[in-house]
């Protein structure tokens, strides 16, 4: 058991590497210098975090709570600076400490390029201070705390992309990442004092006294299926769909690729684009209330899923398949939690951690083999130069596509299988068909999603290398003639551990029609105690259905395995067959020029040319400019005073004011 | 001793003094001079009970009693820290001056104590002549600084500077007379002293019109939407440390105002004119910040996202409850020191490049990577990143403007996605990306005097942002009994919201 006040040491551990390293050392630090500071306080905070998981495994543990100091307060209006760790939040810090001392270890081997020599210590203290961030997020006891974290990670995710600022491509990556999550966090914010104002007197910004209220006042917020919490719901979803990356703010988190691959694998992958997922968690009783709300989060990740899987399916670049599959998968873990799955969805969260942060990560093996190429096409063969993160890298292949055994099958089928029994929607319109529409969906970016991670498979380690062949002809990258080679043990070892929980990682959550089952489903009772959604059981099409995505899949994997191993020139064949298609997906669909045309180039063009050119230039100063000119002739016909205007003025407002005194003296 | 005074007067005093010294010693004595005021002004914030009365360090006496005009002096939690933000920004400014001041900088640093003295004047006044004296002496320092040390249209600017607020203050005199003319025909006495008018009872109707003369007069100065075109001009000519000074302390004058004297005065004609304002006020943000996001110049860029910032203050002013009106007095503080520091940051630019151009500079983090932290520092302060000051009053002007106009809330709120596209570009176009201009390959980074005035902003914007309670308990009894009279003066809402309440569907009965 952990005393209260040493779960404040969590966070503040990161925070004092990123200070250490960010202000105290700087370029004093060499990489392994920073590195070492930087992974060792993240490690100990995994200790800890660990430590405060375990004190919470027993029966009626009570969650920790630690109040440091008063934030804000006017009137009834407070905020505190305070932590409580209850099951849930216990749970993603040790995702947060644990994979992301795995990520900072292996940040160590793969910031050893020459040209980040002085800068490395920079990288270190962002991802410290990311850890910290992310900590405050999950631990904040309140509202505005957790938004501390919400935008933090925001912003040490725009400092991570724009790692190599001078890059201006990157640079703008990283503000596109900022800014399309405040559109986000301005829904959120929005949610935040529309349920404030419903409270009145009960208002609170605590997650555990709001709780409360609800379950004692639901007619505060209209009770169930009422209009405001509906529209508190959607709008904390629509800071979701930033932070997490969905329809319609997912545009992002491709373009945030530009940073180091580690930072990909932590911040983009494993842990603060699941943020959506862990707010809806935190907030389950109010979400509960709305089926509208959860129909929509439900509906709008199972398009997310699906429009990502098809956008992965033609990239050439390993991190851009890997973007899109993260935003797929992201999408299935909403799809989770709305359909009432919350555990479910959650726990999806946490394999998904392993197994993408493994991937991040091999491909960043990859990277740093190869000398910074990301083009599939360019890859090949690596299975035989690479054999430990060839090993690796497979048991994150086999557990995200869902072969049974590996963690991702349990996550995923948990929430395919729910998905299609759901009684959430069953009072709205259609609220019988959607079940079956949105598991269909789901079941179709599952056999996308088997068949794009295999292509991705096949292109980069299948086959022979095609690199060398390039240095050939004559790209003046002579060095590159020698074949690639494994990684050193710094990047290496990581990548077998998180090989080892993506394997296994089903273990914390074995479902019903195994031996000690639903492990996580028990831990975390007492958090979703006021979201119960009863699931019918014993279905007969439960293990059917699961037949047939399991057949569908291994289809999916033999039809990628025909076009990219069989026969490769297939591929270009089909493409030129569904040309339109083809061009559509590889180039996502021209989403982000729809953004462009319709919102940003209008915002830009009428700010300049008609607010600052007309409204402010022409309009105002026109009648204050003809003021002043009027004023000032008055000055000249009077005579000059000196030289200089002002006097004229003084002399105007004495006279002025004299005039109008004696004006109201007699009037 | 009289302590307000003393604050008030010191700095001219030593003003004067600034204006004769021998030349070489100007630097030194002009610093040394604004940190005496500053020190002086210390016992002001060790001094004030925030359970005290409601205001400290009276001075009363008896001035032209023919009149009825007394020489009142007092101050609440809000003058309090007003007058504490003039006095420290003051010695930096100066600070700054030793560089950026090439020429007569014994008169620039006469002109700006001379300043301090007259904008803490306006902050302590009780009398309503004696605020007017104070709020016009504001202008001529300031008219001096700009057509002086002013760029190459500083003329232009200074005088447009001028007309605006000569507008102002002429409305602003009427309504004044007229209240005291109200106040002889319900009392037969002559008084200009603010508790004395407090107590009047006016119709709505005369509260209507001397509303509307003092909240134009105010709204010149703070500046709203649509008379906020002096500002931009008045930034880009005026020398650098009068940026900061308009910026950091002069546009407070007239929140400030709203706050002191317009709205408790006239409390129904805020009920009946609330919403135009705030519909003013929401404007001013969305314009300003779309204005600052298409701009060439960077200091017009920041003049812009004043006119934003402005914005918010003047909406939790109008949200009539504790965390609206604290969180507006709260950014008030913010604003000077974020505002301030970018104005300083500007300024150090113009100094080594000689040029405002945003197309000029680029890649400078690779060279500065001192002032690209700070000024990164402060451009996340500027768009309230939670951990940094600007956050915690907007989120607190937000949350309780929501309460009694919510859709203008919520139109105030895409502001913070505004001003993190115009910062954040800005910054970009000018730290990030490639070196491209041979001109700035050598820029030195920050010297230790420019750190010497930067760090102070850098420190206090963490330190509002992390641990603000300090400064609120200070604000919030003020606020209350704010809060308290205007609540006298409506039931259920205080504004008749129209189209700015929450549409009829969102009601809490299930559908």
């Amino acid at each position: 058991m952990m005393s209260s006040q040493l779960v404040t040491l969590v966070p503040a551990l990161p925070l004092l590497g990123a200070v250490v390293n960010g202000l105290l050392l700087q370029k004093r630090a060499s990489r392994v210098v920073a590195g070492t500071i930087a992974s060792v306080m993240v490690g100990l905070s995994a200790v800890l975090s660990f430590m405060a998981l375990a004190g919470l495994m027993g029966h009626d543990a009570a969650p920790l709570e630690a109040h440091l100091w008063t934030w804000m307060q006017a009137g009834s209006f407070s905020a505190d600076i305070a932590f409580r760790v209850d099951q849930l939040t216990a749970t993603m810090m040790c995702v947060i400490t644990g994979i992301g001392f795995l990520i900072h270890v292996y940040s160590i081997g793969y910031m050893d390029d020459e040209a980040d020599k002085d800068s490395v210590w920079r990288f270190f203290s962002y991802l410290n201070l990311f850890i910290f961030a992310m900590l405050l997020l999950v631990m904040g006891d309140n509202f505005l705390l957790m938004f501390v974290g919400w935008e933090g990670v925001g912003l040490c995710s725009y400092l991570l992309i724009g790692f190599w600022y001078e890059n201006d491509d990157f640079a703008s990556a990283g503000k596109k990442a900022f800014i399309t999550n405040r559109i986000g966090d301005f829904s959120f914010v929005c949610g935040l004092f529309l349920l404030y104002w419903s409270l009145g007197d009960h208002a609170t910004l605590n997650f555990h006294k709001l709780e409360e209220v609800i379950a004692h006042h639901p007619e505060l917020v209209g009770g169930i299926g009422g209009v405001v919490v509906t529209a508190v719901c959607l709008l904390f979803f629509g800071g979701a769909t930033g932070k997490s990356a969905q329809i319609p703010l997912y545009v992002w988190l491709p373009d945030a690729m530009a940073g180091p691959t580690p930072v990909s694998a932590l911040i983009h992958a494993a842990t603060m684009v699941t943020s959506g997922i862990y707010m809806i968690c935190r907030l389950n009783f109010l979400f509960v209330m709305s089926p509208v709300a959860m129909a929509t989060i439900a509906t709008t990740g199972a398009l997310t899923a699906f429009v990502a899987a098809t956008i992965a399916v033609t990239q050439n670049d390993i991190k851009k398949v890997l973007a899109y599959s993260t935003v797929s998968q992201l999408g299935f873990m909403f799809l989770g939690v709305g359909v009432g799955g919350f555990v479910a969805g959650f726990f999806h969260v946490i394999t998904h951690a392993f197994f993408k942060a493994l991937m991040f990560l091999g491909s960043g093996s990859i990277i740093h083999a190869l000398h910074h190429e990301q083009d599939m096409r360019k890859m090949g063969g690596l299975r035989k130069y690479m054999k430990l993160t060839f090993a690796a890298f497979l048991m994150g292949y086999l557990a995200i596509i869902g072969i049974p055994g590996f963690s991702g099958f349990f996550s995923k089928d948990e929430i395919l299988w729910l998905t299609f029994i759901t009684p959430v929607f069953d009072g709205l319109p259609f609220g019988t068909v959607m079940p079956k529409v949105l598991w269909a969906l789901a079941t179709a970016t599952a056999l996308l999603t088997a068949f794009y991670m295999s292509r991705l498979m096949f292109m980069t380690f299948w086959g022979d290398y095609r690199g060398a062949s390039h240095d050939a002809h004559g790209h003046g990258h002579e060095a590159h003639g020698h074949k690639p080679h494994e990684s050193p043990m710094l990047l290496v070892l990581p990548l077998v551990v998180l090989a080892a929980l993506s394997a296994v990682g089903g273990l914390l959550n074995l479902p019903h029609w195994l031996p000690m089952h639903g492990s996580l489903h028990h831990f975390l009772d007492p958090v979703f105690e006021h979201a119960h959604v009863a699931f019918p059981e014993d279905n007969p099409l439960e293990f059917p259905l699961m037949v047939l995505t399991l057949l569908g899949i291994a289809g999916s994997v033999a039809f990628a395995y025909t076009l990219y191993i069989k026969d490769p020139t297939r591929p270009a064949a089909l493409a030129e067959r569904f040309r339109k298609l083809h061009t559509g997906s590889l180039n996502k669909w021209y989403v982000d020029e729809l953004y462009q045309a319709a919102i940003l180039t209008p915002i830009y063009v009428t700010s300049r040319q008609v607010l600052w050119a007309i409204v402010d230039a022409q309009v105002i100063d026109g009648v204050v400019n003809g003021a002043a000119t009027l004023a000032q002739k008055a000055g000249t016909a009077h005579g000059r005073l000196g030289g200089g205007k002002v006097q004229v003025y003084a002399i105007f407002i004495a006279a002025g004011a004299a005039l109008l005194a004696t004006a109201y003296a007699v009037g | 001793m009289p302590l307000l005074s003393l604050v008030t007067f010191l700095p001219v005093a030593l003003a004067l003094l600034v204006a004769v010294m021998p030349k070489e010693a100007a630097r030194s004595g002009a610093l040394a001079a604004s940190l005496v005021v500053f020190a002086a002004s210390l016992p002001l914030w060790f001094g004030y009970d925030p359970a005290g009365a409601e205001y400290q360090f009276v001075e009363k006496h008896p001035w032209i009693e023919s009149w009825g005009v007394g020489y009142h002096l007092g101050l609440d939690g809000v003058s309090l820290l007003l007058v504490l933000l003039t006095t420290a920004l003051t010695p930096l400014i100066l600070l700054a001056g030793f560089s950026g001041v090439h020429e007569k900088y014994r008169g620039y640093a006469a002109l700006m104590l001379a300043l301090e003295g007259a904008m803490i004047g306006t902050f302590v006044s009780l009398d309503t002549f004696l605020f007017y004296i104070f709020w016009e002496l504001v202008l001529l320092p300031m008219y001096f600084l700009i057509g002086i040390w002013g760029g190459e249209r500083r003329i232009y600017a200074a005088v447009k500077l001028f007309v605006y607020t000569v507008a102002g203050s002429l409305l602003m005199l009427v309504a004044l007379i007229g209240l005291y003319w109200a106040h002889y025909e319900q009392t037969g006495a002559w008084s200009t002293d603010l508790g004395d008018l407090l107590a009047l009872t006016l119709s709505p109707d005369t509260q209507k019109w001397m509303f509307a003369f003092l909240a134009i007069a105010f709204a010149i100065k703070v500046p709203m939407f649509p008379v906020h075109t002096w500002l931009p001009d008045a930034h880009v000519e005026a020398p650098t440390g009068g940026s900061v000074v308009l910026a950091g302390v002069m546009l407070k004058m007239g929140t400030y105002g709203f706050y002191r004297f317009a709205m408790p005065l006239f409390p129904d004609a805020v009920t009946a004119y609330g919403p135009v304002l705030i519909g003013l006020a929401v404007t001013g943000i969305l314009y300003g910040a779309l204005v600052a996001l298409v701009q060439d110049d960077v200091k017009k860029l920041v003049a812009y996202s004043s006119v934003s910032h402005l914005g918010y203050v003047m909406l939790g002013l109008f949200a009539l409850n504790a965390p609206g009106v604290s969180g507006a007095i709260f950014q008030m503080l913010n604003h000077g020191v974020s505002t301030g520091a970018l104005f300083f940051l500007v300024g150090v630019l113009y100094e080594r490049r000689h040029t405002r151009a945003i197309a000029d500079y680029g890649g400078l983090t690779k060279v500065m990577p001192k002032f690209a932290l700070i000024f990164m520092i402060m451009t996340f302060s500027s768009i309230g990143l939670p951990g940094l000051n600007g956050f915690v009053g907007e989120f607190m002007i937000l949350i309780g403007s929501f309460q009694y106009a919510p859709m203008w809330t919520v139109a105030a709120a895409t502001g913070v996605i505004f001003g993190a596209a115009y910062m954040l570009w800005v910054f970009q176009r000018m730290m990030f990306g490639p070196l491209k201009n041979e001109a700035n390959r050598n820029l030195p980074d920050l010297s230790a005097r420019e750190l010497t005035y930067l760090m102070p902003l850098v420190i206090l914007a963490f330190v509002l942002g992390i641990y603000p309670q300090p400064f609120l308990d200070r604000i919030n009894p003020s606020v209350e009994r704010f809060v308290a009279r205007m609540e006298e003066h409506f039931d259920e809402s205080p504004y008749s919201c129209g189209n700015a309440c929450l549409p009829s569907w969102l009601s809490k009965e299930t559908h």
